[in-house]
Formats: C-alpha cells, structure tokens, sequence
C-alpha cells in the first residue's frame, strides 16, 4: 500500500513561496474547450448578410483587406463576439459563484433577482426615461436594477445571518415582484416603448458598441481579479457553513464578499446585454461535467462555456433564418429548456 | 515551572438554542491526547456541547477554553489549526473527487501564494494513506459507500492537521461493520497520530469501548464524567436513559456494557 504512494509522481507548481496544484487532465479538457472556443469565434467573423472567407477576416482584421470587409468585421461582428465572450463569461461565472454559494445546482444569478431586477429597471427606463436622458443610460439603469434587487434579496434573506434556503425562498419572491413590474409597465406603459422592451427583455449582442465593451470590460475587470483572489474561499464555502467554519473561513463576511461578486458581474453582463436566461445556470453544469468538479478548473470552464454558449446563439440567430437577424436570447432560452428537460431525466434515472 | 493548559475546557457554559437554553452551567476539562466521548439521550445537548467547543454555536454565558485562552478571542484560522470539526452527515458537492476533497482541509495553512506547498501534499497524502483511501483518490466522493465516504470527511480534517479532533456522531447511518471501522480507525489515529479526540456517539456500548474518557449528559448539565469502567453503572444508565439495564463486563474488551431491558418483554423465567 504505502508503495503504491511511493510511486505516484508528485505534481505541483512551485516557484519560491508560490505553489498550485496543476489541474492535472483536466488542463488538456479546458485546452480543447479554447480551441473550440477560437473556431467558434472565428465562424462568427465570418458569417453574416455576406460570407468571409477566414482569410479574409484575417486580412480585415490586420487592416490589410478591403475597406468594406474592415468595415463589417471591426464595427459589426466583432463587437459581438466580443460582447457575447464577455457577457456569456461573467454570467457564466456568476452562475458557479452562485450555485457553489446555496449548493444547489439549479441556482442561477436570476435567483437573486439579477435578470428580473435589471429587466423591471430597463423596461421602466424605456418606458418613461427615454425621452428625458439620452438612451446611452440603459444599462446603467439596467445594474442599478440588478444591483438593488441583490440587495433587497440579501436583506430580506437576512436573520442573524443568511442561510442558503433563506436566499433562495426570497430570491424567488423579490424575482417575481420585478417581473410584475415589467409586466405592469408593458401592459401600462407608452405603446411605442413596448416593441424596444421586449427585444431588450430577449437579449442580445446585436448592436455592440466598442464602447459598451469598453465599459462592460471596465466593469468586469476588478470583478475578474477579485474572483482569482477569492476562488480558493469559494471552494470551501460551497462545503456548507458548518464545515466552513470549522477549516476557519469567516463564513458571513465571506458569503456576503462572494455574493456581491457573483450578482455585481452578473449584473454588468444582463445590463449590456439583455437578460440572456439559462446562460448562467446552463455554463456551470456543462463546465462541472465536462472539465472538472474542482472550483477554479469549473470557474475557467464556466466562463469559456458561458462565451462559447452566447456566441454559438447569436451565430445561430444571424444564420438560420437570414436575412433576418433574430436576437442570442432565443437561442439561449430555446437550448436552455432542452438541456434542463435532459438535466431532469438524468436525475430520475438516477433517483430509480 | 509551567504547565501544558488542556486542549480543550469550557467554563460556566450556557448556550441556547433559539432562545431555548441548552446548556446550563457547565464546567468541564477534557483529557489531553485521549478520547472524550458524550453520551445522552437525543436532546440531552451532547451535539451542542460539541458545537461548542468547535465555536460553532457562541456561548450565552461562560467561555470555552482552547489552548488556556478564550477561543471567542482567537483568529479563525488559529482556531482551525488547533482543532478540526466534522459535523453530523455532512456532504460533498457533486462529483468532487477524493483527493480534491481532501485538499479543502489544507485551507487553514494556505494563503493565495502557498496554496499547494511540499507540506501540502506530504500531509494529504499522509492523510489518504491512513484512511486507506489512496487507491480511491480519484473517485468522486459520492460514488463512495457510506463507510468509504465517512473516511475521506475524516481524511479532510486529519489534512487540516490541527492536533484536536471534534466528530459528531461519525457513525451515524452506518452499517454495523462500518461503524467499527469508522471508530477503529479513529481509536488507530488516537494512538499512531496522538490526536486528541472528542466526539458524541449514540451507541452507549460503543462509547464504551472506544473511550478514555466518558461524559453523560442530560437536560444540558453534566451527570457524569470519567472512566467508563468508573463512571457507567446501573444507577447512571437509570439517570440518563431512563432505562433499566444490567451492566456486564465487555467479554472481548472488559469495558462496561450495558444489556438494557424495557417496560414490556421480560426474560423467560430461568428459575
């Protein structure tokens, strides 16, 4: 037995004081994930109202094609890759973030009221703000709406503390207070409004700006760096409280600290693009499943997986029924309802 | 000349629980480098007790002494180094393998540089192999059977390396064999690694076997506490269980053990 240890070779990264368990097989799986991830991207390049050969994506792309194809590349499609890797990354490590937190793979940033909150802000926006503040301001109405409605839900939740069924139960009900207000508004509000909403309220990348990506990056960057500072307390806070406590995390501040990461980036994402459902319940699960179960391995995964998710929807809305270009959301959704159905039968087989 | 504070020791403990009191007032010192194991019916507050001597519950009144200071006064992490906790059933998030698992009990010694240091592996790996779970390493904790399972939770807190070990009912929802399996490999860890060990068990004959140092409790308070072969007695069952028994000598063990019988099913008339 003891020999068997011996020759087990030993894996690490070390240099000086600085030392990671390398991810070991899943390191090739996650490899395999980014090259997929670039062909993807690519694809996106080049299709549209008219095909690029990648080559010529290349030579647009290094200003050294035509001046219409650099045109279409560097102001249409290449924001909207980069929108959807952004957007589709943050969900998806948000998602993580989340389902580690109340260890429960069915949670979701909208749990907390992410999308619902940022969706009642943005549809009262268009409704009644439009006209008085330059539209440039929706996605900032659309955060300040994820934001608030996270927080409500966290205060609502707490009692001497917030226990992960608190969370989830008060999630449920401020979520579907938000959705009562989008809908009142629909219903309610100026008719003209009513058609812009609803596209926001499907999600989408069309229309990227560089300077939405620019702002959405500046968002997400602060984000990113405090999610590799704190990845190792993820993983023991997603051992439950007890357990947590007992390895010596602060288990409330920490929580508290984790909580806000997930719906801050969450909400940055919803807030540029539209509510994009399932992409952060969807990412984490393929992620856990296809790349690895340890917490920093999952999160690289989810966020790459999150990406590759929002990007394969908009390929798909700008391709299968061109001309018309119909919104990522559509997709995220229609792929989302058929990976839960699986997700459910799987977990009946296994229950008999 | 200075003497070594015990490990563990509370003070004038009262806890509640919801506001309903649980612990009343209790003074207890536990022995150092030996088993402490509690012993009540359900309710009695022997979980409690456990919890907080792990600082998972804060006490009312009174303190709990770790080390001869105050634990409310200690960091978390030193808390952690000098004693590690497994708690009631606890569970593994889905598909986390083994080793991975085992790795978490590392966290208290790590920071975001040092997070898998040559100490790291020696003692996960110490950890795997006195468990007998290195040729599992790999497998997802919940693919394990119950008694494979309850080892590698035992495995992560033998990783945390803290010289105290708090268990809460480690034998509960297993088989028989397991049961004996899960207690000898704690009573191995006592002797090999000299691990202070404090856990509650349900089975008063088992406790009886695997103790040094037994401490019954009822209604929050204190009945009893010492040396089975002292402390476990008719008169002490009585005052705990409410149960009426006979106590024979273990034939295997010699410890106390406790053949209890009811209101209802007497033994056929021998004479």
């Amino acid at each position: 037995m003891a020999g068997a240890d011996m020759i087990r070779p030993s894996r690490a990264w070390r240099f000086g004081a600085f030392s990671r368990r390398p991810p070991g097989p899943a390191l090739g799986r996650l490899a395999v994930l980014i090259g997929l991830l670039l062909v993807v991207a690519v694809l996106s390049l080049c299709a549209g109202q008219h095909w690029l050969s990648p080559a010529e994506v290349l030579r647009a792309l290094t200003g050294q094609g035509r001046e219409s194809d650099a045109l279409v590349i560097n102001l249409l499609r290449l924001p909207r890759v980069v929108l959807a890797l952004l957007a589709g990354g943050a969900l998806g490590v948000a998602g993580l973030l989340l389902q580690t937190l109340v260890r429960n793979p069915l949670a979701s940033p909208d749990l907390l009221g992410v999308g619902p909150g940022a969706a009642a802000a943005a549809v009262l926006f268009l409704a009644y703000g439009a006209g008085v503040v330059s539209p440039g301001w929706l996605p900032v109405a659309a955060i300040a709406g994820a934001l608030s409605c996270g927080a409500a839900v966290y205060a609502l939740a707490w009692k001497g503390g917030v226990t992960p069924l608190r969370l989830v139960l008060t999630g449920v009900a401020v979520a579907s207070l938000a959705s009562a207000v989008t809908t009142f508004v629909l219903v309610r509000g100026p008719a003209n409004a009513t058609l812009s909403a609803y596209v926001w309220l499907t999600g989408s990348v069309f229309g990227a700006t560089w300077t939405d990506i620019a702002r959405l990056a500046a968002w997400l960057a602060p984000l990113g760096i405090g999610m590799a500072l704190l990845a190792r307390h993820a993983a023991i806070a997603g051992l439950g409280d007890e357990l947590a406590q007992g390895l010596g995390q602060r288990v409330e501040a920490m929580r508290a600290l984790l909580l806000t990461l997930a719906v801050a980036m969450a909400g940055a994402a919803v807030s540029c693009t539209g509510p994009l459902a399932f992409t952060g319940l969807i990412a984490p699960h393929l992620a856990r499943r296809l790349i690895g179960h340890s917490f920093g391995v999952a999160a690289w995964a989810s966020a790459a997986i999150g990406g590759l998710l929002v990007m394969v929807a908009d390929l798909s809305g700008r391709v299968l029924f061109a001309p018309r270009d119909l919104p990522a959301g559509i997709f995220v959704a229609a792929l989302g309802a058929a990976f839960f159905v699986q997700l459910m039968i799987r977990a009946r087989h296994r229950a008999d | 000349m200075t003497v070594t504070p015990a490990p563990l020791a509370c003070q004038n403990l009262h806890v509640r629980y919801d506001s309903v009191p649980v612990l009343r007032g209790l003074d207890l010192t536990l022995p150092p480098g030996r088993i402490t194991v509690f012993v009540g019916s359900n309710g009695c507050g022997k979980s409690t007790l456990l919890k907080s001597f792990a600082r998972l519950l804060a006490p009312d009144q009174g303190t709990v002494l770790l080390n001869g200071r105050d634990i409310a006064q200690q960091s978390s992490a030193q808390v952690a180094r000098a004693l590690s906790m497994l708690p009631q059933s606890a569970t593994a998030p889905e598909g986390l393998t083994v080793h991975d698992l085992v790795r978490l009990g590392r966290y208290p010694h790590q920071n975001w540089l040092r997070q898998w240091s040559r100490e790291d592996e020696a003692q996960v790996d110490a950890a795997l192999h006195d468990t007998g779970l290195s040729a599992l390493r790999d497998r997802p904790v919940d693919t394990l059977s119950g008694g494979q399972r309850q080892r590698a939770w035992i495995a992560m807190t033998l990783a945390q390396d803290a010289p105290v070990m708090l268990l809460d009912e480690p034998t509960t929802y297993l088989d028989l064999a397991h049961q004996i399996e899960v207690l000898d490999l704690i009573d191995r860890l006592n002797v090999e690694r000299g691990k202070t060990v404090v856990m509650v068990l349900h089975d008063l004959n088992l406790a009886a076997r695997y103790a040094h140092h037994m401490v019954a409790l009822r209604d929050g308070a204190v009945v009893a506490a010492g040396a089975p072969a002292e402390v476990m007695d008719v008169a002490l069952v009585k005052r705990v269980f409410d149960l009426d028994c006979q106590i024979i000598a273990d034939p295997l063990f010699g410890t106390p053990l406790c053949v209890p019988f009811g209101k209802g099913r007497r033994p056929p008339a021998s004479s």
